[in-house]
């Protein structure tokens, strides 16, 4: 999924100095000739890469909260870890970052008031002495974390929450949907928040809504020592981020009918599909997958399906930029050029967020008791996957049908951890946050092999 | 007698004691009653703390809704980029100044997906029909600004309206969550020196928030939220200072009644020692009286023996020698009297008056007493009438029953003045044994004829006016009557002056 196709440069109008350009924009279709004389359900993909970062440049200042749950739940080895895992993140800071930590139990300390992290020793004698208390207050947790961060807010600051909580809200509002919406108004003052679930106890829909609502990210992880990995990568990434605060907005031709968005939850109006993003990261792909309805055109006819236009803090020049590309389609009689045409690419990710769509409906089935459903919604879209992959040959959607024979194998099982596993995965389809994809791959092989 | 005396003395004790407890426990409820008071101050100054912070919160939300609202462009693409870039708005619409709605627009298939979502949101709020600017239903409002709110499923809903320039009135769906994150943010975070504890709970009790470090048992006030939270509580627990300084009090009192305690217990003990040995020498005299008094009796019989036999032995022309014997075997029945009554006196004290029950003729006694009277009652010209209406045999006690008589017709003789009638009544009643003294003396004021009874008791004190006695005649005389089975009873005459005792006696 980093990978872009070459031909990308040509179809790209770009505005403004071609060089500052932090991110790749590839809009495209996945059927770009389509064969004349009907009506056309395809699919369209607005493809955002950040560019590979200038090492040597002056970064754009970090303003981290690290929010941790000390619940009870938390003592031991778990505590000790996250203890760690937050030392080095801030050890990893630079002088010029500011961080701040906030610990929730029943209630809320701001153990470090949001500072440059310049005295990092001093911030972590204090992470060092945290201890555990009772309770699981997440939302009182974000609302300071957000509060410490908010002193520091700058447009050209990157701005991250790093949630870790292992337990299920039970002081303050508990459900996906109260968090959701406090993530959907952080994201206005871009503040992401990168969700980290620790053990098997914590509510993964709360922690997924909250980082999804956020463009954050989120984690599973089900050993408190690959704590300090998850957080390393997570400054590393936070560190990686080129663009901030992208809209991009879809303006199909008349007549083009936008359907729906996959896998990402975008403003639909009329003929305009739009959609914020926080955070282009270096080297990662992000995208919008759109269905379309394209009414039909007689052969060797070519008319533009929709027009794209980016606009994102580039945070290299500290500039608004925009970038705009126009995506056409051809109508042709011939099969061949038809299926020649075909964009291998936007079906991949077509076919990604279909059967991320149908693992979704598995967990549902499955939370209802209903085992059996479940396994067949999973099989079925193990047989979908199959076929697909036979004509696009993608190892990604290999290891994609791998994790879904597995799910379909033990969603019977163990439930707990791998409802976990399966909404992680689900997670990080739909972000196209590849790193999560594999930790799961890595997790179910080592189930496999006990 | 012991225990007659021990129980006042415990009361001595107790009863102040008993008294400064209540004092205590008065102050003690007092005090803590003013504890309670102050501390319910306290809470209610910090709870207005609170509300203070929350309300500067709200209206900088406000503030931020206000700049955000003003807009000049009322067109469908600002209105749909605004809640994309404002934290506080999740949604907007736009009504026109008599409530028709303008955005989202009312052809669905020209709404945004957001759009319609919101629509379903707040579809109860649109049913509900309140016309903004308008309705008096409104949390708070001026003309241009204001806040409504409706329940999404059990959540509360808040909007926040403003009127444009046009006269349009621009709403905006402020995310509850965000608000409540924006309060919380505002909200002091919790400290390990905090000595109370606040919660922030939505409209079903839920908490959202917790602060403060104190946890446990203790005072706790509850209040509401300025608006539009209105219906959101917050409460405040702190300890209860009452508690731990009605330990310092209760101890205090505790130490207070100990001492006083002791101090009262000691008073009574010295008390108790003083009287037992008062007693002790009371009962050393009551003994020595009581074998002198025996010792006496003896002589005393040997007397009044041998001058009867004297007097009988006189020749007949000795007849002054006779009268002087005469007196003094009255003089000794005076004296067997004065020796006999000391001795019942004491016998009673001690409780071992036991009457020996036996038959005898009570008209054969009662000459024999007046007999034994005759010189004495004659030496006053007291004329002495009998009536006697008993059958002969009686059964009880004939020394008690002639101690008593003898009692009664002693004080005739003392206090029956002189040439006057004196009545000595004796009546088989259906049920008892009717005996009746009356005399024409000065008689005994009504006031004071229950006290004539007590011992040493005597109406005039006065020893130089002309009446001897001991003060113990009537209270031995009731003593014996009631050892017996009945009674003795003084009364004023129905007509004319003079003293009437009756001794009733049950038959046995």
């Amino acid at each position: 999924m980093k990978r872009f196709l070459s031909s990308f440069a040509a179809l790209c109008l770009l505005t403004g100095p071609a060089p500052a350009a932090q991110i790749e924009l590839k809009a495209a279709v996945a059927k770009p000739v389509l064969p004349a004389g009907q009506k056309h359900l395809t699919h369209l993909k607005i493809g955002l890469t950040g560019t590979r970062q200038i090492q040597d440049g002056p970064r754009a200042p970090m303003n981290v909260s690290l929010v941790i749950d000390r619940s009870g739940s938390m003592s031991g080895r778990k505590i000790a870890q996250a203890r760690a895992a937050a030392s080095l993140a801030v050890r990893s800071l630079a002088a010029t970052d500011i961080v701040s930590v906030v610990l929730f139990d029943q209630n809320v300390e701001v153990l470090v008031p949001a500072t440059k992290a310049s005295d990092q020793k001093a911030i972590c004698e204090k992470i060092d002495a945290i201890t555990v208390r009772d309770g699981t207050g997440i939302f009182a947790g974000v609302s300071k974390g957000a509060e410490e961060m908010r002193k520091f807010l700058s447009r050209e600051s990157i701005n991250r929450m790093i949630l870790i909580s292992d337990g299920r809200a039970n002081v303050g509002p508990s459900t996906p949907a109260e968090l959701g919406e406090l993530g959907a108004s952080l994201i206005k003052e871009s503040i992401s928040v990168t969700t980290i679930g620790l053990g098997v106890g914590y509510n993964e829909d709360l922690m997924t809504r909250l980082a999804e609502k956020s463009d954050g990210r989120h984690a599973f992880v089900d050993q408190p020592d690959q704590l300090a990995a998850i957080f390393a990568e997570e400054i590393n990434s936070v560190r990686s981020v080129v663009a901030q605060k992208i809209r991009i907005e879809i303006l199909c031709d008349p007549g083009v009918r936008p359907i729906r968005v996959l896998g990402r939850e975008a403003l639909i109006a009329g003929q305009k599909v739009s959609l914020d993003l926080n955070q282009i990261y270096s080297q990662e792909e992000k995208y919008l997958l759109l269905e379309v309805e394209v009414p039909d055109g007689s052969a060797g006819l070519t008319r533009d399906l929709a027009r794209v236009e980016v606009t994102f803090n580039n945070l290299a020049t500290k500039e608004s930029e925009h970038l705009q590309q126009t995506v056409a389609v051809k109508f042709s009689d011939n099969p061949q050029e038809v299926e020649a045409a075909i964009n291998r690419d936007v079906l991949v990710a077509a076919v990604t967020q279909i059967a991320t769509q149908n693992s979704a409906e598995a967990i549902l089935l499955r939370d209802q008791g209903k085992i059996e459903e479940a396994r067949q919604v999973l099989l079925s879209n193990g047989t979908y996957l199959s076929r697909e992959n036979e004509v696009l040959q993608r190892p990604e959607l290999e290891k994609l049908n791998d994790l879904n024979t597995w799910d379909s194998g033990n969603i019977d099982k163990n439930w707990e951890y791998n409802r976990k596993i399966m909404k992680d995965t689900a997670y990080s389809n739909r972000q196209t946050q590849g790193s999560s994809v594999d930790s799961a791959y890595r997790r179910r092989a080592e189930q496999m092999k006990r | 007698m012991k225990s007659s005396f021990i129980l006042p003395l415990l009361l001595l004790v107790v009863l102040p004691l008993a008294g400064l407890a209540w004092l205590g426990v008065r102050t003690l409820e007092g005090e803590r009653a003013r504890v309670r008071e102050s501390l319910g101050r306290v809470m209610e100054q910090r709870l207005g703390e609170m509300n203070g912070s929350i309300a500067q919160a709200i209206g900088a939300v406000e503030r931020e809704l206000i700049q955000a609202l003003s807009i000049s462009d009322e067109s469908t693409s600002t209105l749909r980029e605004l809640p994309r870039q404002q934290r506080m708005i999740q949604q907007l619409t736009l009504l026109t100044p008599d409530g028709r709605r303008i955005h989202p627009p009312m052809v669905p298939s020209q709404q945004s997906n957001e759009e319609a979502d919101f629509l379903l949101r707040s579809a109860a709020w649109w049913q509900s029909g309140v016309k903004l600017g308008t309705n008096a239903t409104e949390v708070e409002s001026s003309p241009d600004q204001g806040w409504q709110s409706w329940y999404h499923g059990t959540g509360p809903r808040y909007l926040f309206w403003h009127r444009l320039h046009s006269g349009n009135l621009l709403a905006a769906e402020v995310p509850t969550a965000a608000l409540l994150a924006e309060v919380i943010a505002k909200l002091p975070a919790s400290q390990a020196a905090d000595t109370s504890s606040f919660k922030l709970s939505d409209p079903q009790g839920m908490s959202w928030y917790e602060w403060g470090a104190f946890t446990g048992p203790g005072l706790t006030r509850r209040g509401n939220l300025p608006p539009p939270l209105g219906a959101w509580g917050m409460s405040i627990s702190i300890p209860d200072a009452t508690a731990q300084h009605e330990g310092d009090w209760s101890l205090q009192l505790v130490g207070a009644l100990s001492v006083a305690a002791v101090l009262m217990g000691l008073i009574a003990f010295y008390l108790y020692r003083e009287s037992a040995r008062e007693m002790r020498l009371a009962g050393q005299r009551v003994s020595f009286v009581n074998q002198v008094s025996h010792e006496l009796k003896t002589p005393l019989t040997n007397i009044s023996l041998y001058a009867e036999l004297a007097a009988q032995r006189l020749p007949e022309a000795a007849e002054p020698a006779r009268e002087c014997l005469q007196v003094v075997t009255s003089e000794c029945a005076r004296l067997g009297r004065l020796i006999g009554n000391v001795l019942t006196f004491s016998k009673h004290q001690r409780g071992s008056l036991q009457p020996r029950m036996q038959d005898f003729d009570l008209g054969e006694l009662l000459n024999s007493i007046i007999e034994q009277f005759r010189p004495a009652l004659d030496a006053r010209h007291l004329q002495l009438r009998t009536e006697f209406l008993i059958s002969r045999l009686q059964r009880s006690d004939p020394d008690m029953l002639g101690q008593i008589v003898g009692n009664l017709l002693s004080n005739v003789e003392k206090y029956a003045g002189q040439d006057s009638e004196v009545l000595l009544r004796a009546e088989q009643m259906e049920t008892s044994l009717q005996l009746l003294v009356r005399d024409h003396g000065p008689g005994i004021p009504a006031a004071l004829q229950h006290r004539i009874f007590e011992a040493f008791y005597r109406v005039s004190d006065n020893a130089n006016d002309g009446h001897a006695g001991t003060g113990l005649g009537l209270s031995i005389a009731r003593d014996l009557a009631r050892s017996l089975g009945g009674d003795l009873q003084c009364q004023s005459p129905a007509t004319g002056p003079g003293a009437l005792f009756i001794f009733t006696l049950p038959n046995a």
